[in-house]
């Protein structure tokens, strides 16, 4: 059963997964050209006045792309599952709606988290031929609120979309906005640093909100 | 005679808007039922209802004993649904589709499947939403053939199908239901098909079951009678007796389930002249209409 639904939802994702991969290796090339051009051509001292006294985040360009690649992979699973009413398939079958809507999500969810791996991973790798570490650690601590808005924005747009209700949904859309908003507000390093854990609390209740609009869904509560 | 289908006392309002009052229907095992009824009947929201996709302002419904909103997997998978627009995972192929549905049905027949689906001659490779509504058909038919399922609930199967796919999924339908033990219950506008295939008309009214009995019960006990209009006849009006009165221009067409002495006794009654009076064969299209009217 659960090997069926994740091959229904790699069919759904798997492109948007390929291109997000690629998107993301290209992108940490880009940023590793663009380090290198700023210590060659503009001198390290240079480079290093940017970084520390003007704040500048040489990774920025990555700043929203989990919340893009959430969204996405988050239309992608669920917007086909709604329109002309095809939920209404995957709620009759064999399995009860909690646990189908909680394997599509994992599946949506994992693959979130592969592209974290590679970010992560890129980034401090490249990070590390140039920077001291106490640079490439406050990389992490400052991606960490986008990582997380990526990850509430792919919880939150499949509750969206699996809402019937309208009402419901501008409920949560406004939401979802106004929550996803507060973890984009930085403007230097680590400045989530004390506070970050509070952002990670509804973080992780978000994949709960999914189980109710399925459960009214199913149970004809409108 | 075990039933399937249970409706008690079921009614369900949208809003202020009363759509069925106090539905009161049994469905046995082993027959195929046709759900018949104008439009704004109520018939999308029985089948809702039974679905288990819209919860009942009040009364009971339980299929297969347990309240359809509450229905247990193991239940749900012995039941084939076949939703209105013949809805199917359009983003997938005809093999990924079947592989997808089969690991959920341990009594998967994926030679029922490809019966159906190989008389398409697509590509097994073929996207279901390149497909032909006709064709798509096919694909639903042959998914719920496969599951093997004990009920059928088949909502508008004839919807957007041409007369040539619409005979195909009646004809594989009939044999597939043929092995026994097997419950239909289908809607569709297309009387003259259900005609061929169902044991038991459901026929619905505005808020109310108007008749539940079998086809052959129903074709042999309601009839039309027509005669000449007279100002007699205008003054005649539907009651216990006369189901539906149609008047078209000097003809008068009378529906009732009393046979043609009742119905001559009941017209001398009314003072109407029985000198011209017939008796015109029908067949379920007309029948229904003759009973529901046509407006």
């Amino acid at each position: 059963m659960y090997k069926s639904i994740i091959y229904k939802e790699w069919i759904k994702i798997r492109w948007a997964v390929v291109v997000s991969f690629v998107a993301l290796i290209i992108t940490l090339l880009y940023v590793q050209l663009e380090i290198r051009h700023y210590i060659e051509l503009m001198t390290a001292f240079t480079n290093w006045l940017y970084i520390i006294q003007r704040k500048m985040l040489y990774y920025e360009i990555f700043k929203y792309l989990p919340l893009i690649i959430g969204t996405v992979i988050s239309m992608l699973q669920f917007v086909p599952e709604m329109s002309k009413n095809r939920m209404r398939l995957s709620y009759h079958l064999p399995i009860s709606e909690k646990k189908l809507l909680l394997s599509m999500a994992s599946v949506g969810f994992f693959f979130l988290l592969i592209t974290y791996v590679i970010l992560v991973t890129g980034l401090i790798l490249t990070s590390y031929i140039y920077y001291p570490t106490e640079i490439v650690l406050s990389l992490l601590i400052t991606i960490l609120p986008w990582l997380l808005g990526g990850i509430a924005i792919y919880f939150l747009t499949s509750t969206i979309i699996l809402e019937p209700s309208w009402t419901y949904r501008i409920v949560l859309i406004i939401i979802a906005i106004a929550f996803t908003r507060l973890l984009f507000m930085e403007s230097g390093y680590n400045e989530y640093q004390y506070s970050i854990w509070k952002y990670a609390i509804p973080v992780v209740f978000f994949p709960l909100m999914i189980f109710f609009p399925g459960h009214r869904f199913r149970k004809g509560i409108n | 005679m075990e039933n399937v289908i249970e409706l008690r006392n079921l009614t369900h309002r949208y809003g202020n808007k009363l759509v069925l009052n106090n539905l009161n229907l049994s469905v046995e095992k082993g027959r195929i039922f046709g759900v018949l009824g104008k439009n704004g009947m109520g018939k999308t929201t029985t089948i809702n209802i039974l679905m288990g996709f819209l919860r009942p302002t009040s009364g009971v419904c339980k299929v297969l004993g347990e309240d359809s909103h509450k229905l247990k997997p193991t239940t749900r998978a012995k039941i084939g649904l076949l939703h209105e627009g013949h809805i199917a995972y359009d983003f997938m192929t005809i093999k990924q589709v079947e592989k997808f549905y089969s690991n959920f049905f341990p009594a998967w027949k994926r030679e029922y499947y490809y019966e159906l689906v190989n008389k398409l001659h697509l590509s097994d490779n073929h996207r279901i939403s390149n497909m032909s509504c006709g064709q798509r058909s096919q694909i639903v038919l042959g998914l719920i053939f496969a599951q093997d399922p004990e009920l059928m609930i088949l909502d508008d199967y004839s919807m957007g199908l041409d007369p040539g796919y619409r005979s195909l999924f009646i004809d594989y339908l009939k044999e597939f239901v043929s092995v026994g033990n097997k419950t239909v219950l289908m809607t569709s506008h297309i009387i003259p098909d259900m005609e061929k295939i169902i044991d038991d008309a459901i026929i619905m009214g505005h808020q109310k079951l108007l008749l539940h009995t079998s086809l052959k019960n129903f074709k042999e006990t309601f009839h039309c009678y027509q005669l000449k209009r007279s100002n007699a006849t205008d003054n005649l009006h539907a009651d216990n007796t006369i189901s539906n009165i149609e008047t078209i221009k000097n003809i008068v067409n009378l529906y009732s389930f009393k046979d043609s002495e009742q119905i001559k006794k009941y017209l001398k009654i009314q003072n109407v002249s029985i000198n011209e009076l017939k008796e015109i064969p029908l067949g379920l299209e007309e029948a229904f209409i003759g009973l529901t009217g046509k407006y």
